[in-house]
């Protein structure tokens, strides 16, 4: 009887996530290890990590997802630490300011930057105008502005993750640390670093794996020079009509998105049963 | 005392970091000529007037917000029953289902929207507008599993059990009873999942056709070509209705929208 309801209430979703999601996403990833005559071959994935173009883009990807997570990290401790501390009428609306990018398209906090940063945005016009420069600066397509834009997009997101772990922090432990003589810079970082960790873990899985799959800011403010494996899997497919080459793009980048939430859910649990025992 | 005035500093210039460039396209979208400039020379509407009236803009709108509506009913219908079953019973392999259902967070929307294209809409008879509602189905449904199964972990089933055991049947006890209580979490879910799918660029990029295309794919198409403030005039728009629907559900509902 049991039994029955229970699969009468999972059938529908399970029928139409293997139906729409694990048999497409498995079929794209499968087809990439067979060859013509179906047997399992990997090279297809050897000549593509053979040439230096994807390579970069691979790094490339990796490298801005780590400076931002970092960043947002740095800024995110002091900043959602001094927001969890404010009266419930600030919090409140700090909470809310936070929020609103985060509702708000990806699309439209790019074109902000485009705005901003293009070569007759407002910042150059700025600095041409007062004759601070001669010539307006290339910000705009470079690795640079992808990354201002990566960090807008995202801080929110540490941000929210950090301020309701912040806000469990007792301020005795900061007080008794500083009368016991710990400098407060030092009192702060090693009494609310170490008890923010499962913030910033949450935060940090969400900044890295969502820098990582962002597609709106590098196709916006990055260049032709600067791709990641967003926006070479949207070459590959929509330019190239390279079918393979972009199944094993889009292979590569669920490949490390799983990765990544393994690793960070490896360091919670280790961190939790340290903290447990 | 100088610690925290450098702490607020520090976040006074991370605020104006995240929400002054918005401003600053709000006041762009004003200009009375073609060039983005800041502070804006004269004022006009007619960006706005631009972006009511452009064909492409307009089909997007309509085209986003029907998968987006449409996406994050089914998700609702195919989550809260499983969400439940989650939550209410014990049950060998529930890990696993649970793992199931939010799997489609391990693969990114973009690869998501590839494989749609590649594997799903060719067999159902190449329907670009189909492709789009599965691909927002299947973003919602991990997130309505996650939030109102939130708000079921909180609810006291034997409220439930009472009313069956007072002989109500299974399913009107279940309205009577579970969503009544766990009302507001359903309604915050909703509206996240709507906006979330609304606002999504991923899903579109490998779907769409030059009649079926949502918003954001519209906005993208039409700045390769050229940047001018039509673009800024219709971001302001869309944030306008972030904000009337943050407010709305604040006022009206008494519901905070916190993701």
């Amino acid at each position: 009887m049991k039994k029955r309801w229970l699969l009468t209430l999972f059938a529908p979703g399970v029928v139409f996530l293997v139906l729409c999601c694990a048999w497409p996403v498995l079929r794209i990833v499968l087809q990439t290890i067979y060859d013509d005559t179906g047997a399992v071959s990997f090279a297809g994935y050897a000549s593509l990590f053979g040439k230096s173009f994807f390579r970069n883009s691979l790094l490339r990807t990796l490298r801005l997802s780590a400076i931002t997570t970092l960043v947002c990290a740095v800024v995110g401790i002091p900043v959602s630490f001094y927001i969890s501390r404010l009266a419930e009428k600030r919090k409140s609306l700090a909470i809310s300011l936070a929020t609103f990018p985060l509702l708000t398209s990806a699309i439209v906090r790019s074109i902000c930057w485009i705005v901003l940063l293009g070569k007759k945005g407002v910042i150059n016009n700025l600095l041409v105008g007062i004759g601070l420069i001669d010539k307006p600066l290339s910000i705009l397509y470079t690795e640079t502005s992808m990354l201002i834009g990566y960090i807008q997009l995202f801080m929110p997101l540490m941000l929210l993750s950090l301020v309701g772990v912040m806000e469990s922090i007792d301020d005795e432990l900061l007080q008794a640390a500083q009368t016991l003589g710990c400098p407060p810079i030092l009192a702060f970082a090693k009494v609310v670093i170490p008890l923010s960790v499962s913030g910033l873990i949450t935060g940090g899985m969400l900044v890295f794996t969502g820098t990582m799959t962002a597609y709106a800011t590098p196709n916006l403010l990055g260049g032709t020079k600067t791709k990641v494996l967003s926006t070479l899997l949207d070459q590959y497919a929509n330019v190239n009509s390279d079918w393979v080459s972009a199944s094993m793009v889009a292979a590569v980048m669920i490949f490390f998105t799983v990765l990544v939430n393994v690793l960070f859910t490896q360091i919670a649990n280790r961190l939790n049963r340290r903290q447990n025992g | 005392m100088k610690k925290s005035r450098l702490l607020l500093v520090l976040t006074v210039l991370t605020y104006i970091f995240l929400v002054g460039p918005m401003l600053i396209m709000v006041g762009t979208s004003f200009s009375s000529t073609a060039a983005v400039s800041f502070p804006p020379t004269g004022f006009s509407l007619q960006w706005y007037e631009k972006a009511f009236t452009l064909p492409s803009f307009q089909r997007g709108f309509v085209t986003s917000l029907t998968v987006s509506l449409i996406g994050t009913v089914l998700a609702m219908l195919l989550g809260i029953p499983a969400a439940y079953a989650i939550n209410k019973y014990r049950f060998r392999g529930k890990a696993l289902v649970n793992g199931f259902f939010l799997s489609p967070t391990l693969v990114p929307a973009l690869v998501l929207g590839f494989a749609l294209l590649r594997s799903f809409i060719p067999r159902i008879g190449g329907s670009v507008y189909l492709g789009l509602v599965v691909g927002y189905t299947l973003i919602a449904l991990p997130y309505i599993i996650r939030t109102t199964g939130s708000a079921m972990s909180n609810f006291d089933f034997s409220i439930e059990e009472a009313a069956r055991s007072l002989g109500t049947p299974a399913v009107p006890a279940f309205f009577l009873t579970v969503i009544p209580n766990i009302r507001s979490g359903l309604i915050s879910a909703f509206i996240l999942a709507f906006i979330n799918s609304f606002n999504d660029v991923s899903i579109g990029v490998f779907i769409s056709s030059p009649g079926t295309m949502t918003l954001p794919t519209a906005m993208q198409s039409l700045i390769i070509g050229r940047m001018d403030p039509t673009i800024a005039a219709a971001s302001v728009l869309l944030m306008l209705m972030t904000i009337l629907l943050m407010t709305l559900s604040e006022k009206l509902l008494g519901i905070k929208l916190r993701r």
